[in-house]
Formats: C-alpha cells, structure tokens, sequence
C-alpha cells in the first residue's frame, strides 16, 4: 500500500513539474509542425517571440552568428504565421500586432549593435512589415 | 545588360510607386538625436522610459499641429504618418518595460509617469476620434490604425497599471 501511495506521489509530482514547465524551443516547433492549420499562427508567433527575446540576448553577448540564426527563425516563423493565418482567416489581427510589436523590438535592436550588425536586423523589420501590411490588406480585403 | 522595354518599365514604376509607403523600408520613428539620447539612458530605465513618454508626447504634439494648420493640403495621408510614428514609439516604450522587468528593475516611479502619460494620451486621441468621426471621408484613410492606437493605448494602461500593483507589492516584500 505504501508503494502504490509513493508511486501515485511521485507520479503526480512528476505530471505536476511537466505541466509547471514551459515547453523547450524544440518541443515548440515540434508541436508547431504537427499542429492544426488554425493553432499554427499563435504557435508560430510564440517561437519568433522566443527566437526574437533570444536575438536579443545574443547581440547583447556579442554572439553574432548565433543572433543572426535566431533572426532567421524569426522571420521563418512570422512568414508561416502569416500564410497559415491568411489560410484560415483566425487570428488575422492579433498577428498583425505582434507583428507590429516585433518590428519596434527589431529597430530597438538594430540602434543597439555595431553598423555592420544593423542590415540584417533592418531586412528583418522591413519583411515584419511586408508581411504586415499583407494582413492589413487581407483584412480590409474581407471588409 | 538586359533592356527592358519603355512601356515595360513605366509599369513596374508606377506600380513602386503605388505600394503602401509601409510596405516598402520603413524609416526609423526616431530620429538620430533621439537614439543617441535613448543609447545614453540605456542602463537607466527611469530615464529611458521617460524619455519614451517625452518622445510619444511629441509625436502627438506634432500630429494635433499639422491637423490645426490650414496650409496642409494632404491631411489624410500625414495624419495616417504621424499617427503611425506615434504607435510605433509607444510599442517600443511597452517593450521596453517588458525588457526591464524581466531585468527585475524597479519600475515603480516611471509607471506612475507612464499611467498618467497614458491618461492624457488617451484624451488626445479620443478627441482626434471625435474629430474623425465629423469627417468621415476624409478619416476613411486612417481610421483603422486610428482605432488601433487607441485599443492599443487603451489595454497598455490597464497592463501599466497591473504591472505597477505588482511591483508596489514585490518590492514591499523586498523591503521587509
């Protein structure tokens, strides 16, 4: 009786952790890929937020490679939020802030790192933007 | 080299012409003056949030100027800029405070800058809204973005004042 008791404890303990826990990049992007078309822009947003906290970070190390390949998931990932936002019409709006927010972190960025860092920060604003107004035009297309 | 023909290129240039200018590069809201001032504060987030809510408030200030004098003949479209320009500061001020917290500043004393900031920005644009709605042509250019800023302005300052709740008890703890 004492060792079914002790199991279910650290069972539930163990459940517990897992679901105090945020998932890892990787699991994000996993679950991201397997994911209904309808789920994938809140998901895919969350991983360029992540990926844009950790350019941050990065440049701020002087880590440049690094930053620059967590650059390129940002805007890998904004652009399946897009296309998957456009697709099914869901959270059409609530991309196109946080694409908003994500473009004014870049340019945040970019006034922060040395003039040769700042062009690939200010590709990646500029294509938030694109991929912004593309939103706005499918909203009012919708109109 | 490859020759296009005339007719060819007039097209293509007239079709530049006529994307959004956001669609193209975006030029930076602030200007070189103000990023220094910004780098400056970089390690002071009093300072730098303060001059946040000082370059917003410019940005506004700008905007209800232009709106006043007759001169200006395409209304619409610079309403829609500056409008822009202010969002575009007033994101990277939110986004400063999130950097900030999750540095664990103490951010007690600029959100109460801020709170009241966001007061007096909301009763500047709500009577720009009023005046837009008078003129509903002419406000048919902006009144999206218009109505984005004051939604944005508007659940900011209910995230300002959680945010500054929480702080207020965080650091009283810390006190004791």
């Amino acid at each position: 009786m004492r060792t079914q008791l002790t199991i279910a404890a650290v069972l539930l303990a163990t459940c517990l952790a897992f679901a105090g826990r945020q998932e890892t990049l990787q699991e994000l992007m996993a679950r991201c890929e397997s994911a209904k078309v309808e789920d994938r822009p809140a998901l895919c947003v969350e991983i360029a937020e992540r990926q844009l906290k950790s350019a941050d970070e990065l440049y701020t190390a002087g880590k440049v490679d690094e930053a620059r390949s967590a650059l390129k998931d940002v805007v890998a990932y904004s652009e399946k939020a897009h296309d998957a936002a456009i697709q099914t019409g869901k959270r059409v709006k609530n991309t196109e802030i946080e694409f908003r927010k994500m473009a004014a972190k870049l340019r945040d960025i970019k006034r922060t790192v040395n003039f040769d860092d700042q062009e690939p920060l200010q590709a990646a604003a500029d294509r938030m933007e694109s991929l912004r107004t593309d939103l706005l035009t499918h909203m009012f297309k919708g109109k | 080299m490859i020759r296009f023909p005339g007719k060819f290129a007039r097209l293509a240039l007239g079709l530049l012409l006529l994307l959004p200018a956001s669609a193209q590069t975006r030029r930076d809201p602030l200007n070189p003056l103000e990023q220094d001032q910004l780098r400056d504060a970089a390690q002071e987030p009093a300072d730098r949030l303060k001059l946040y809510i000082q370059f917003s408030r410019a940005r506004l200030s700008s905007l209800e100027q232009m709106r006043a004098d007759p001169k200006v003949t395409d209304r619409p479209q610079q309403t829609r800029d500056r409008l822009q320009d202010f969002l575009d500061v007033y994101d990277e001020l939110n986004d400063n405070i999130d950097t900030f917290v999750g540095r664990k500043a103490d951010l007690r004393k600029p959100l109460k800058a801020i709170i009241e900031a966001d007061t007096e920005f909301q009763a500047r644009l709500r009577a720009l809204k009023s005046s837009a709605d008078a003129n509903k042509d002419e406000a048919r250019q902006y009144d999206f973005l218009l109505t984005s800023v004051v939604e944005t302005v508007d659940s900011s300052v209910q995230d300002h004042r959680q945010l500054l709740s929480e702080q207020e008890e965080a650091f009283k703890h810390k006190k004791k």
